[in-house]
């Protein structure tokens, strides 16, 4: 069963005088522990299609299903919910929060999950140890360099034990040498844990190390290549 | 969810320490305004209850509306000493009040007349700690006291004798001679000018009447014991020929005066809260739209709106309350202070107040509940300018809040 499975999904944008298609009929199926890219021009509609997939916004029509479910008849209050347990996040601008340390951004996502105080601090030194930054546990973000707090932000992102991992341009803020070192982990996490990871992307770096490209232009897929 | 909250409001500390200081002053303004407005009035009330009028009064039905000697009252010792016993009453003292024109060798002027139990009377006023000349008056004294400002006006020394001629029992003429035996000086700067103390006996005398007042003032250990005082006052006695008054019934006029102060210091209250309302509601909003990326982060990750709600009022809340404790350590010993060491008005100011009847003095009161209400208050707009970040987060767009 895939991961992430899409069937004629839409998100238009309607104003006055026009549609606006920002996802076209897009019908893809991720199974787990793919490493996957989305790439496309500006405007072409990848960004749209990672906001529905990660529940951020709701598709116009189609069906959406995470790991068997369909998400696109949750209620705002459920998706929430589920996004919590089911996905994690990477943002292009990393987005920790700002007073708190490394290791209590990690183990933030897990306190809303509800987890007990030894589990949470237990886990997020693990995982700050797996991004290769145990040792800055307790630097604020403030403190840390652009690939650092990426690389936090993955930790982070891997915090929830989430099905898959939306990662929005994570390289686009950071310099070459960080770029590639975080590529590096992403790709180590994800052939090791059998992390599923799905980017939206520009980067010839993130696309060189993708198993699987998907190309959208104008909101539908004009590629699909499995490398 | 605190800690964060908490870590929160010292990550913009000018922002922080902006809002906290609007709610400093505010709070600070408000409560060194209602200490000054209620410590006035206190100092007014203590005045007259020490001087003029009793926390209960008793007077002949029918006195109140028309306060000639025809109404006097009669009341025998026994009962007089019965009310003294009575849980709560302090002081119980008997009162001949009338007018008369007061002449020395040099000049005369329209005077008030008090007949006092010299006893009793510096128990309730400590009259004889106020004596500036001469001596205080003996229980069976046949002189009277001036005050000080009447002296001045009458242009008579302790030992002088003054004429004073008025309206006595049933019509009939009032005059007499009366040796000065003291000067004293009375807080009420309008009886200082234009009021004479006299021993019961001698103002008997004087009306040719054997054993009327005008009332009797009751005083008693604590404002909140009133109705048990009067209750107590009803039982113990026939009251059926009395009015048996709170002291809010026989200062009515003054009480629909200060009234009509206290709606006044309330309007000028309610604008200082709606301009610190708009303050705090300014770097709310401010606040607000600077963290709405960050709100967008938040629920991305999985935070549910209503918790981040919660966060960001108790952020508020931090804030307001720092504000407000601040506000109400600083106000405390100035209060305090200015309760023991009156703020004394001069030149123009202190003429209004002796204008006024009142001495020239503003006490701060120093009652928790200043501190309390004025702390609730600002908490209470906080709570209002709350519903901003709430409704902001409530319809937040995540998807386009996050966008970099």
């Amino acid at each position: 069963m895939p991961i992430i499975e899409t069937i004629n999904l839409y998100k238009t944008y309607k104003d006055q005088t026009s549609e606006v298609h920002a996802v076209d009929n897009v019908n893809i199926s991720i199974a787990e522990g793919e490493f996957t890219a989305i790439v496309g021009p500006s405007g072409s509609g990848k960004t749209t299609l990672l906001n529905l997939i990660g529940g951020l916004d709701t598709p116009t029509s189609g069906n959406l299903f995470i790991d068997g479910q369909d998400i696109s008849r949750l209620k705002p209050k459920e998706m929430v919910d589920f996004r919590l347990h089911h996905i994690g996040f990477v943002f292009q601008s990393f987005n920790l929060i700002p007073v708190l340390s490394a290791k209590e951004n990690v183990a933030f996502v897990m306190e809303l999950q509800g987890r007990k105080k030894g589990e949470r601090d237990t886990r997020a030194q693990e995982l700050l140890e797996a991004v290769g930054l145990g040792d800055r546990a307790n630097s604020r973000p403030s403190k840390l360099s652009g690939g650092q707090q990426q690389r936090v932000a993955v930790a982070r992102a891997l915090a929830s034990k989430p099905k898959f991992i939306l990662a929005d341009e994570p390289t686009a803020n950071l310099d070459s040498k960080s770029a590639e070192n975080l590529l590096d982990m992403m790709e180590k996490l994800n052939q090791k844990e059998n992390i599923t990871f799905v980017f939206s992307t520009h980067d010839p770096r993130i696309m060189s190390k993708a198993r699987r490209i998907i190309t959208l232009e104008d909101g539908k897929i004009i590629n699909d290549i499995v490398k | 969810m605190i800690k964060l909250a908490w870590r929160n409001i010292w990550r913009n500390s000018r922002r922080t320490c902006i809002t906290v200081a609007s709610v400093f002053s505010a709070v600070l303004f408000s409560i060194l305004t209602i200490s000054l407005s209620d410590g006035s009035w206190n100092k007014l009330m203590d005045n007259l209850l020490r001087t003029q009028v009793g926390h209960i009064e008793i007077h002949q039905k029918g006195y109140r509306e028309e306060k000639t000697i025809d109404n006097y009252m009669t009341m025998d010792e026994a009962t007089i000493e019965k009310l003294r016993t009575l849980p709560h009453i302090t002081n119980v003292s008997p009162r001949v009040e009338t007018f008369a024109m007061a002449s020395s060798d040099k000049t005369t002027k329209g005077v008030g007349i008090v007949g006092i139990d010299p006893v009793q009377e510096d128990y309730k006023s400590s009259l004889s700690q106020r004596i500036v000349k001469g001596n205080y008056l003996k229980q069976d004294d046949d002189g009277v006291l001036l005050g000080k400002g009447l002296s001045e006006f009458l242009q008579v020394q302790v030992g002088d004798t003054i004429a004073l001629m008025g309206q006595g029992y049933h019509g009939t003429n009032a005059i007499g001679l009366f040796p000065v035996r003291g000067i004293v000086s009375i807080i009420i700067p309008e009886m200082d000018k234009g009021f004479i103390y006299m021993t019961l006996p001698s103002a008997h005398s004087y009306i040719n009447m054997e054993d009327g007042y005008s009332g009797m003032l009751i005083s008693i250990d604590k404002d909140e014991n009133l109705e048990k005082a009067r209750d107590a006052v009803l039982t113990s006695i026939d009251a059926s020929p009395y009015d048996v008054m709170r002291w809010q019934e026989s200062m009515e006029n003054l009480l629909t005066q200060s009234r009509a102060n206290k709606v006044f210091s309330k309007i000028i209250m309610f604008i200082l809260y709606v301009i610190v309302g708009f303050g705090i509601l300014g770097t709310v909003i401010m606040m607000t739209n600077e963290r709405r990326h960050e709100f967008g982060v938040v629920v991305a990750l999985g935070m549910k709106r209503q918790t981040l709600s919660n966060v960001v009022c108790m952020e508020l809340f931090f804030m307001t309350l720092l504000g407000a404790c601040l506000a109400i350590a600083v106000s405390i010993p100035i209060t305090f202070y200015f309760s023991y060491y009156p703020i004394r008005l001069t030149g123009e100011l202190a003429k209004i107040a002796l204008g006024y009847g009142m001495e020239p003095v503003i006490p701060m009161a120093t009652s928790a509940h200043i501190y309390i209400n004025q702390a609730l208050v600002i908490l209470f707009i906080t709570c209002l300018t709350i519903t901003y970040p709430i409704s902001k987060i409530l319809q937040l767009k995540v998807n386009k809040a996050i966008r970099p």
